[in-house]
This record gives structure tokens, C-alpha cells and sequence, in this order.
């Protein structure tokens, strides 16, 4: 073979897998919300759940609750990584990244922050003063403030080819969802703050992302990876539970009751779902850039209905068969780019 | 701290409707396999290069 | 020994190089530097500078198909050097030698 052919497979090769891995993002993360969902009605947080709506609300129930359950998400995904990490030999790896606090592993104690606290946080926030599908809407516009930062901010290059591929896959979204939130805002009576919660989940994992591929220029994605969940932990466990504590929200009493069997189950469960995913979604970044690496994972909307309908039941409406062809389309806008514009992923 | 008899009647109406047999148990398997597959390709795809 | 820094950090410094250097050479000198031992860490660290590459950090000086087996047989060969975007971020990372 010449070398010309030779190169163009390289390419291709390279961006295949960088789809490949997006993809795998998307799939766990749809499938996240089996464990997710379940996990809601198990012991103790039922109870919690009940014990603080009783006294401050239904509102700040789920917030503080969500709370305590996403800290404890964040805690086997941690196992999960360490799985991952040890079948792909990078603790070496990981220790040399950790010790380089200043120019790698600030990076991803920023991208928790965003992808953690104020993405997470805002998504319960929005579920919990709105509904569950206008947090599910705001979420997916993140693609788009994520591949705005990565173009702005280190000339990431966007075509328009992409753009279009992205716009579909959040106007598939947006009509899968679409039904529930017009029911949802249809009420009336929503308080602001369900909107901010909206709004910082979409700016919070667009702006994780954006990050994540700067720290990313200089170290490998499964040591990044494991190190902005090490500082998620660190802000959920040393800073925000401790406050909330303070504050007089049972949280210790709870998270010590969580030591149950089913409960720990279904939280290893979504934790290897949670980490896998989220490795994958910082694999792909950079292969095929975050604009592209966003636009596939979310996907997730598409996948996580069909495993509800799977498991669950659920018959899905005939919105979704539509929002779901639009989310296909728009992935092969995408992966049908040719590969010479992704070259290098970075203007010249 | 077991499970309430409420909280286990509420995870188990999660399952009941569907389609597949002993549901619960089986989207645990589906999430080994996937996750089995991801680690495999980790450990595998670099050797394309 | 005590003090290596990142795989990639390494593979900047190295391509630093006048001229820049050969992923056949770049791989075994950090196997060998990190005590990285079989046929996945090499790839792995290949697939690092492939990274760097498709993040604009390092470019292709010159490609050829390795003929002889002299790195993995029928793949292709790049030699590598240090882009000015690498610089910045090289320097922005502390790599006092860029």
C-alpha cells in the first residue's frame, strides 16, 4: 500500500475510534438512569427524602437528597475507575499526573467543580422546582456552549458540518423531552430557581468539557479522568456534605444507613455505568474534539429511552420515535465528515 | 438498616412492566457486558496504531 | 529515575528536538526511562503522541511506511516536532528546557 492510503486509514482509524468512544459514553449513560431511577425508592433515602420534605419542602428534599446520592455515585465511580485503571496498567501514570498539581491536575479539579457541584446539582435543581424532563432539555444544550468555549478559547475547529450534526441531535432532544415540558411549565407557578438549576447544568458541563480538553493537551484521559472524580469526591464529601450538615440537614445519620446491601448494588451499578461513561466521553475528546465528542454522547437521551422502555416499560410516545430519528440523522451528519478536516483538530 | 417492606414494593413495581424476563437482574448483566466490552477495546485498540 | 513527570510532558521534551524525532525512537527510549514493559504500553505511549499530534501540539516532519520491521511492519513511521502551540503549552506546563 502507498503511503498516501496509508495515512488517510490512519486518520480514519483515528477518528472511528474517537466516534467509538463517544458512543460508549452515550450507551452507559443511558443506561445510568436504570440505576439512577431506582435507586430513589430503596432505603434510607426514601426516608430522608420524606423526613426532610416533612420540614423544608419537596423542593429542597430532592436537592439535599440528590445530594447525598450523587456524592455516593461519585464514590463507586471511583471503584469503578480503579477497575480501569488497574486493567489498563496507569496507576504509574496516575501518580506522576497527581503530583503535577499545578499545570495538569488543576484542570481537573476546575472541570469537577463545573461538571460536578453546578452541573449535577443544577440538574436536581431544575428536576426538583420544574420537572424531570425540563432538566433533561437544559442538559443537552450543553454540546453548544461546550464546543463555543473549545473553539474560543484554544481555536478548537468547528465545521459546519459539525455544528449542523449537533443542532439535529439537540432538536431530537428537545422533541423527546418536548411533550413533558410543556406539561411541566404549563402549571405555572414555577420559581426561578428551577430555571438557574437548568442553566447551570448546561453551562456547567459545557464548561467541564471545554476544560477537560485543555487538561487534556498534556495528560492522558484515564489519569484525568480518575483525578477530577478524586476532587469530586473532595467537594462533595469534605466541603458540601459538612455544610449541609451545619446547616442541620440530617446527611451523616443517612449516609451511614446507606451500608445496605441492595443499596450498595444499585449504587455500584450506576457508579461503573457513571465512571465508564464518563472515561469514554474524556476518550474521545481528543480524538474527535469536544464540539464532536458533546455532540454524540448526547445520545444518551435517545439511549436512556430505550432502556426504560427495556426495563421499565415505559411504551414510549410517538414524539420520541420522531426526536429519535432527528438524533439520528444528526449523528451521521457527523460521522459521514470527511476525515481530512480532522487532520488536526485545532485551527492553524 | 434493612429494606422497608414499602421500599421494596416500590422497587419492585419498577419491573414489573417489562417486556423482559426477571428485569432487575438482567440490566445488571447488560451493564457487565458493556462495561467488559469497553475495557476490552481500551486494552485492544491501541494496537491499530 | 525519582522524578519523571507525565508520558506526555516527556514526549513534548523530546520532540523539542532540532529537526524532531522518530516515534520508533521516542517509544523505546520512554519504555525504557519508565520501566514500561510489553506490547500495550508501547502502543499506549505511541498513542499518546498521536494525541499530542491531533491536538496541534506536535506535527508531522516526515511519514513513511515501515518496510523492514523496524518499529511495528506495514504501519506507518511519523517524525515528529514540536509545534508553537506545543511551546506555549509546554512552557505553560513548566518544561523549563522548551
Amino acid at each position: 500500500m502507498d503511503l498516501q492510503a496509508l495515512k488517510t486509514q490512519e486518520h480514519k482509524r483515528r477518528v472511528k475510534i474517537g466516534f467509538m468512544w463517544a458512543f460508549f459514553c452515550a450507551i452507559l449513560w443511558g443506561i445510568w438512569y436504570i440505576p439512577g431511577t431506582v435507586v430513589w425508592v430503596l432505603n434510607p433515602f426514601d426516608a430522608m427524602y420524606s423526613e426532610i420534605a416533612a420540614t423544608s419542602g419537596d423542593g429542597i428534599s430532592l436537592v439535599v437528597t440528590a445530594v447525598l446520592i450523587t456524592a455516593f455515585n461519585a464514590l463507586t465511580v471511583i471503584l469503578a475507575l480503579m477497575v480501569w485503571n488497574g486493567v489498563l496498567g496507569k496507576f504509574g501514570e496516575m501518580k506522576r499526573t497527581l503530583k503535577e498539581f499545578h499545570p495538569c491536575s488543576k484542570w481537573f479539579f476546575l472541570a469537577a467543580i463545573f461538571g460536578g457541584p453546578m452541573a449535577i446539582l443544577g440538574s436536581f435543581i431544575a428536576m426538583g422546582f420544574v420537572g424531570g424532563a425540563f432538566a433533561a432539555v437544559a442538559a443537552l444544550m450543553y454540546p453548544v456552549i461546550g464546543s463555543i468555549l473549545a473553539s474560543k478559547w484554544y481555536g478548537e475547529k468547528i465545521t459546519r458540518r459539525a455544528y449542523t450534526g449537533i443542532a439535529f441531535i439537540i432538536a431530537g432532544g428537545f422533541t423527546i423531552f418536548g411533550g413533558g415540558v410543556l406539561t411541566e411549565l404549563g402549571t405555572g407557578n414555577i420559581s426561578w430557581i428551577g430555571y438557574l438549576g437548568g442553566l447551570m447544568a448546561a453551562a456547567g458541563w459545557g464548561i467541564e468539557g471545554a476544560i477537560a480538553g485543555k487538561g487534556l493537551d498534556i495528560s492522558e484521559p484515564d489519569v484525568s479522568l480518575t483525578i477530577r472524580f478524586i476532587a469530586e469526591n473532595i467537594i462533595w464529601w469534605i466541603i458540601i456534605i459538612p455544610l449541609l450538615a451545619i446547616v442541620g440537614f440530617p446527611m451523616f445519620k443517612y449516609a451511614i444507613l446507606a451500608f445496605e446491601p441492595l443499596t450498595l448494588l444499585t449504587l455500584i451499578f450506576a457508579g461503573i455505568t457513571f465512571g465508564f461513561c464518563y472515561v469514554a466521553w474524556y476518550k474521545s475528546f481528543p480524538l474527535i474534539g469536544v464540539g464532536r465528542g458533546q455532540g454524540i454522547g448526547n445520545l444518551y437521551g435517545l439511549f436512556a429511552v430505550i432502556f426504560i422502555f427495556l426495563f421499565f416499560g415505559d411504551m414510549p410516545a410517538w414524539t420520541i420515535l420522531l426526536g429519535g430519528a432527528l438524533c439520528l440523522v444528526g449523528s451521521s451528519i457527523m460521522f459521514s465528515e470527511s476525515t481530512e478536516e480532522l487532520e488536526s483538530l485545532r485551527g492553524d | 438498616m434493612v429494606q422497608t417492606e414499602a421500599a421494596m414494593e416500590a422497587y419492585n413495581a419498577y419491573w414489573i412492566n417489562s417486556p423482559l424476563p426477571a428485569a432487575s437482574t438482567l440490566y445488571m448483566v447488560l451493564i457487565l457486558i458493556i462495561a467488559i466490552l469497553a475495557l476490552w477495546q481500551a486494552r485492544t485498540f491501541v494496537s491499530k496504531f | 529515575m525519582a522524578n519523571l513527570r507525565p508520558i506526555k510532558f516527556r514526549i513534548l521534551e523530546l520532540c523539542n528536538e532540532e529537526g524532531g524525532k522518530w516515534n520508533y525512537e521516542i517509544v523505546p527510549q520512554i519504555q525504557e526511562e519508565y520501566g514500561l514493559k510489553g506490547n500495550f504500553q508501547r502502543d499506549s505511549i505511541n498513542f499518546d503522541i498521536i494525541e499530542l499530534a491531533s491536538g496541534g501540539l506536535l506535527q508531522d516532519v516526515e511519514v513513511k511506511v515501515d518496510e523492514d520491521g523496524i518499529y511495528k511492519k506495514g504501519f506507518l513511521l511519523h517524525k515528529y516536532n514540536i509545534t508553537e502551540f506545543g511551546q506555549i503549552r509546554a512552557s505553560d506546563a513548566c518544561l523549563l528546557n522548551i
